[in-house]
């Protein structure tokens, strides 16, 4: 990790100089909420607070991608992948996004490994911004481990009043940042004295955890049949917003769009949702989850339980996305957590 | 194979499916290299009567059109609902819960007696419909009726999704109607997707017009409703907009 430290109008001047050749990606304003999109002036970024309706996902794989073409033509199939990749540079990520990014280049990198994510992930150099106070009432990163990014970005900024601490953790992010300044030894106390503070606001404002984190897969398997699931499920739409808005959500469905001349087509990947009502169902017309509290414990479980086992770390990074989105207020991973500690059966 | 034999028929409505499909350009040429039109009265005099897919829009609200729809269904081999009049009854249904002898004084005056005009009803409250393309009007200019056409020209089942609407309007990036600085109630919780949210996407809500999921949680929905100030009358004037039949997940 190198240091560096920038003040805040060169920052500017040098976003205002990526801009001009590169497409340069930020939280901007989008109505009451932020929207990542591409800038045209470093004063559109809106820094800190409130997140972004959806997560930078969008950019490593996006709502529908096109994987591949076909036509045939005398007997036979021709076949053109396909992949658009662009350059990219994500600035203003928090730490929950970059989290959730880090975990996503490892399970895009197990098996059946496809050639779009890691071209697309290759392109795109990481710019993080440490959260000094919670970007919204829902945020719960703190409590599960999304507020410290461990390494995952290329460049991370920290505000320490009239300048950033930069540190890089990539080639790809003392390149970025060195074109406005030169590596310099970290201002450590003043650095540990900003995170020191910030975690106190952050203990004080987020809710509690009441289970210990490392528990959290060890309560859920304890916990198939607390009435939790029921009680909440009975209030599911089955609208998957809580997985569109999710930053570890990375389940899709594959489409094939045939041309009406029936010689041509297009196979898109499109994003889905666990909470859906048709994601478990068969050709057959059985359905593996078709309670909707079935639905609810299986998209817990994945961030709290399978995931975190597999892993070594929660699935949920805590954005808070999905308590937002989630009209009937039951998703929640941490409220659900909570509810099944205090409520013994 | 020789293209299938095509003819459009049109109940009560105002026509803009129709004009959905005349309006999708390039798309509408693609369209005619695969299937022959014999009828179509928004685009053409000819009237043949030799069709084998019968592409129905509007609701039936009269005893004339009974008949007449009865009569398509017995030539078609292919019976496909074009638009929310044709697939839930759409915004007809609204005179459903009026007086339905004042509704009439009130259009027909003094000539009440000479109409046959009967309670609004989408085509498969009288005979089977094959396929559904939804939407007033179609949705995404007509691309998912293409799709539906091609589905069926492939001997396959056309993909429709089930999921609500607002799947779809997390995919935009939208803001919640419900989130927004000033909220607005919106039907998206339990109406089937597949118009890429398009009303939500241009700051409205959505009115429903796909018609409903298969397993729509009212429930739920009715507590969101009143959350956001309605009550429950005026919570279901807003269903009976398009959705008045309430029938669920077809």
């Amino acid at each position: 990790m190198k240091n560096y430290i920038v003040k805040k109008e060169r920052l500017n001047d040098l976003i205002e100089n990526l801009i001009k050749t590169n497409e340069v990606i930020a939280p901007v304003a989008h109505e009451n909420f932020t929207a990542f999109a591409p800038l045209s002036s470093p004063d559109q970024i809106v820094w800190g607070a409130p997140q972004t309706v959806i997560p930078p996902k969008q950019f490593l794989y996006p709502q529908s991608e096109d994987l591949l073409a076909y036509e045939f033509s005398n007997d036979e199939v021709k076949i053109t992948g396909l992949n658009t990749v662009k350059e990219r540079i994500l600035f203003g990520v928090h730490p929950c996004d970059l989290n959730a990014i880090g975990q996503m280049d490892r399970v895009w990198a197990e098996k059946n490994i496809d050639s779009n994510y890691p071209a697309k992930r290759k392109a795109m150099t990481l710019v993080g911004v440490d959260c000094l106070t919670p970007c919204s009432p829902e945020a719960i990163c703190l409590r599960l481990g999304g507020l410290d990014p461990k390494g995952r970005f290329d460049l991370f900024l920290t505000d320490i009043g009239n300048s950033f601490s930069a540190e890089a953790a990539t080639p790809k992010g003392e390149a970025l940042i060195e074109g406005a300044v030169a590596a310099k030894a970290a201002d450590k106390k003043k650095l540990s004295a900003v995170r020191k503070k910030r975690n106190l606001i952050f203990d004080k404002k987020e809710k509690k955890l009441l289970p210990k984190y490392q528990d959290l897969p060890k309560l859920m398997k304890a916990n198939v049949d607390h009435p939790v699931w029921e009680e909440h499920g009975k209030l599911c739409y089955g609208c998957g917003s809580c997985n569109m808005v999710c930053p570890t959500c990375y389940c899709f469905d594959v489409q094939d769009y045939m041309h009406v001349s029936l010689v041509k087509g297009v196979r898109s990947r499109v994003w889905d949702g666990c909470m859906t009502e048709e994601f478990a169902k068969v050709a057959s017309g059985e359905n593996f989850r078709e309670d909707r509290s079935h639905r609810l414990r299986h998209r817990t479980y994945r961030k709290l339980n399978y995931l975190f086992d597999k892993w070594g770390e929660s699935f949920c990074t805590g954005c808070g996305r999905c308590i937002k989105a989630c009209l009937t207020k039951i998703v929640s991973p941490l409220e659900i957590a909570n509810e099944i500690y205090s409520r013994k059966i | 194979m020789s293209k299938p034999k095509v003819g459009f028929f049109s109940f009560t409505s105002c026509e803009g499916c129709q004009l959905v499909v005349l309006s999708m350009a390039d798309k509408l040429f693609d369209l005619l290299g695969a299937v022959e039109v014999v009828n179509f009265r928004e685009a053409s005099s000819y009237k043949g009567e030799d069709y084998d897919v019968a592409i129905v829009e509007g609701a039936l609200s009269t005893v004339h059109e009974i008949e007449e729809i009865r009569a398509i269904r017995q030539q078609a081999k292919i019976l496909i609902a074009l638009g929310a009049c044709a697939h839930i009854g759409g915004i007809n249904c609204i005179r459903n819960f009026d007086n339905q002898f004042e509704i009439k004084k009130s259009v027909y005056g003094d000539k009440v007696a000479n109409f046959d005009s009967i309670l609004a009803q989408p085509i498969d409250a009288v005979v089977k419909v094959d396929y559904y393309s939804r939407g007033c009007p179609p949705n995404r200019d007509g691309e998912e009726f293409v799709e539906i056409v091609t589905a069926i020209l492939q001997g396959k089942k056309p993909y429709i999704p089930n999921f609500p609407v607002c799947v779809q309007c997390k995919m935009k990036g939208n803001v919640c109607t419900f989130h927004k600085e000033r909220p607005i109630t919106c039907l998206g919780p339990v109406t089937r997707a597949g118009c890429s949210a398009h009303c939500p996407s241009y700051g409205n809500a959505c009115i429903g017009c796909r018609g409903l999921v298969e397993e729509p949680n009212l429930n739920a929905h009715q507590e969101t409703l009143s959350g956001a100030g309605l009550t429950v009358e005026e919570s279901l004037k807003f269903y009976r907009m398009l959705n008045g039949m309430m029938e669920v997940g077809k």
